[in-house]
């Protein structure tokens, strides 16, 4: 089991992480996602031992991983941006991984380089983006690690690349009972393949759960309103988001129940239709309110800054 | 173990060539040395029966020779002082070359970073590199050792016999040993020298993140500390205060808290070359009724400073590697924007300035006021490049 405890990390005295927490089991996909600078990255730095937590703990079946090589073989990481010696050609950062990992398997190598077709007798520089992130995703899983770090694993894949990626991650988790820890934007992606997420902001966790719990937060529902939604709908507390075509009004919902169905039909809705929201959706929305939420504090501390000025 | 042994599998082919090369160099320096220092015995012998020369006339004319026999060891000696063409400087070059190219192949961040998730200790990874390069060092040290030293012997062996055939009597047994250990003494120095002076290079290396920096700040350090350490010092900062205070028993009494400081300082200097360190601690001792400067017979306490000498100089090669292995294991790429300590901001400034206020005033004469704030505006404006004092510079270490 992969658990994080209660990590900090300063760049300098810039603090970046903030007490995080989080545990992926064997067999388990969780993904992790945030605004930009939520500080993802630099938790996956910590977490494949790149670099060191300033505080908490970072434990690979109770081992540490920092400066541990025992347990950095048994890591995978593919990073947003995967970088390894220029010069070297495919085939020679192939026999590097046989050198450095005893468990990498240069068959298992080949057989994925038949689906992502990678020219090994090229150069490193010469590959293009796409190209590396294949090559990178390659060679970590030919490794047989015991858990893949992915941060940003689809950023410069083509659709069908995607396609396949998410296909054979699913394949090897089912088939080798190993651990993905996975951040990225493509929350359509992490949707369909992830078992928990956490979402983190300014460098904390804001929500930690399953994807079903995650989902069943808040509800997207489409609502009739034959002649329009009066200003009454815009002051019921649990709509977050509202937006309509016509009389038909999409809106997003937390603690949707038969109570504030009757609501909605006591302002006039004719036809009520609840439907699942998906991450993405959830995401935006949560992000949304934050803002808002976040505009709505500081306008008040102007306000009682004034008030005591003029005082 | 099991680290050195990954890396091998890996490396051995670019220490391999790194290695051909050193030992190209090394064949290079010793013909040059043997073809440039021919002194042609057998000529000057066939000379001497030819020209039927009495005995005395031809050992008169030839007695630097003849008594002494072939000697390299002047050749090492300026090995250390001079620009031989393929002596110190380029061996060290090479040896500097082979590192950078390594290292530099790490000097992205992002490269970095995957070098950081290798299942290898970062003191295994900074070890491997430094000790193979270290090998390479002294297998072409040794190895031109061996075959100077193979020449040498062989030439006054026929020197002895030719003696003998010709019946030249001046010419004593000794030369052989005598000689021998002359030699060996000083490449055994030139050896210890040339191990400081790469340790010390690598040691900044391994601190800054940009090798290239790094080598640069290691060598302007030595240079600095090696040329500027005590005369510089002395007049930089005492001539510029007694001109200010204007009071000659102030500064006379601060002239005798100078020289004790100096005197200490020396040391430190010292330290980075043996052949200073043994003729200086020679001398201290000579001054207390010791004769301990000459390295030749067998008596007790002439052999004790050379002992004292080669000690000394593997203790201070022992700290400098515990520094490296000790520092190398601290390292975080998260850390500094220069180096991986960001700490080092200060003295890597300090050393800047330094270096510009007495190449300023050893080489374009300028007043020593003026290079000394020539040094101090020099010190703060890197200071203020490096260091992260803003949150804005803070996170400049991210490239991405």
């Amino acid at each position: 089991m992969l658990e994080v405890r209660e990590v900090e990390k300063s760049y300098n005295k810039n603090k970046v992480l903030n007490g995080i927490s989080l545990t992926v089991q064997p067999g388990e996909i969780h993904g992790l996602i945030g605004e930009n600078s939520a500080g993802k990255t630099t938790l996956i730095k910590c977490i494949t031992g790149i670099y060191r937590a300033d505080h908490g703990k970072i434990l690979y079946d109770g081992k540490p991983v920092y400066d541990n090589p025992d347990v950095k073989e048994k890591i995978g990481y593919v990073a947003d941006y995967n970088e390894y010696i220029r010069y070297y050609k495919v085939s020679q950062m192939v026999h590097m991984y046989e050198c450095f990992y005893p468990r990498f398997e240069k068959e298992k190598f080949n057989d994925y380089n038949q689906i992502f077709k990678i020219p090994v007798h090229k150069r490193i520089y010469s590959l293009s983006k796409g190209q590396k992130m294949r090559l990178a995703f390659m060679l970590e899983i030919s490794k047989n690690p015991e858990y893949l770090i992915l941060d940003e694993p689809t950023s410069g894949l083509d659709p069908v690349a995607k396609a396949h990626f998410f296909e054979l991650l699913i394949q090897e988790v089912e088939q080798n009972e190993i651990g993905v820890l996975i951040s990225s934007h493509n929350l359509m992606g992490l949707e369909k393949v992830c078992d928990s997420v956490t979402m983190m902001h300014q460098g904390s966790v804001e929500r930690q759960m399953s994807m079903e719990g995650f989902k069943s937060e808040l509800v997207r529902l489409n609502v009739v309103f034959e002649g329009g939604a009066g200003k009454a709908l815009y002051d019921l507390p649990q709509i977050l988001k509202v937006s309509n075509v016509g009389s038909i009004y999409t809106m997003v919902v937390r603690e949707y129940d038969e109570a504030f169905a009757g609501n909605l039909r006591e302002i006039g809705a004719s036809l009520i239709e609840p439907s699942d929201i998906t991450l993405e959706e959830l995401f935006v929305v949560l992000e949304e309110t934050k803002e808002i939420e976040e505009s709505a504090r500081l306008e008040k501390h102007k306000k009682i800054g004034s008030k005591q000025q003029r005082k | 173990m099991k680290g050195f042994a990954k890396m091998t599998r890996e490396w051995w082919k670019f220490y391999l060539v790194a290695l051909i090369a050193v030992v190209f160099l090394m064949l290079c320096d010793s013909i040059y040395v043997i073809s440039y220092h021919n002194d042609g015995y057998k000529g000057k012998v066939f000379n001497y029966h030819m020209e039927q020369d009495s005995e005395e006339e031809f050992l008169e004319k030839n007695t630097v020779y003849f008594n002494s026999g072939k000697d390299y060891t002047e050749v090492v000696v300026d090995k250390v002082n001079n620009f031989e063409p393929f002596g110190l400087i380029s061996l060290i070059i090479i040896v500097v070359v082979i590192q950078l190219m390594k290292q530099s192949i790490f000097a992205n961040v992002r490269v970095a970073e995957f070098q950081n998730m290798l299942p290898i200790k970062q003191s295994t990874r900074i070890m491997y590199d430094y000790l193979a390069v270290l090998g390479i060092l002294l297998v072409g040290s040794l190895g031109q050792s061996v075959i100077l030293l193979a020449y040498q012997t062989s030439y006054n062996h026929n020197l002895l016999a030719a003696a003998k055939i010709f019946s030249i009597t001046g010419v004593k047994e000794e030369i052989v040993t005598n000689a021998n250990a002359r030699f060996m003494v000083n490449m055994g120095f030139y050896i210890l020298f040339l191990v400081i002076l790469y340790t010390w290079i690598y040691l900044g290396m391994i601190l800054a993140k940009n090798p290239i920096v790094g080598s640069v700040v290691s060598v302007c350090s030595w240079y600095s500390i090696y040329y500027f350490l005590d005369n510089p010092l002395y007049e930089l900062f005492h001539e510029p205060m007694r001109k200010l205070l204007e009071s000659p028993e102030f500064a006379s009494e601060q002239v005798m808290k100078y020289e004790r400081i100096l005197n200490r300082l020396k040391w430190v200097k010292m330290m980075m070359n043996p052949f200073d360190f043994f003729y200086s601690s020679g001398g201290v001792a000579k001054e207390k009724g010791f004769n301990l400067v000459d390295w030749c017979g067998n008596e007790p306490e002439k052999r004790y400073n050379l002992v004292l000498t080669a000690c000394i100089m593997a203790v201070f090669v022992a700290v400098l590697m515990v520094c490296i292995l000790l520092l190398g294991r601290k390292r975080e790429l998260s850390e500094g924007k220069l180096f991986y300590f960001s700490v080092l901001d200060y003295p890597f400034s300090c050393m800047c300035g330094w270096f510009v206020a007495t190449i300023l005033y050893e080489e374009f004469d300028i007043e020593d006021i003026l290079c000394l704030l020539a040094g101090f505006i020099v010190a703060v404006v890197i200071c203020l490049l490096l260091h992260p004092f803003s949150e804005k510079n803070q996170t400049n270490w991210e490239v991405k």
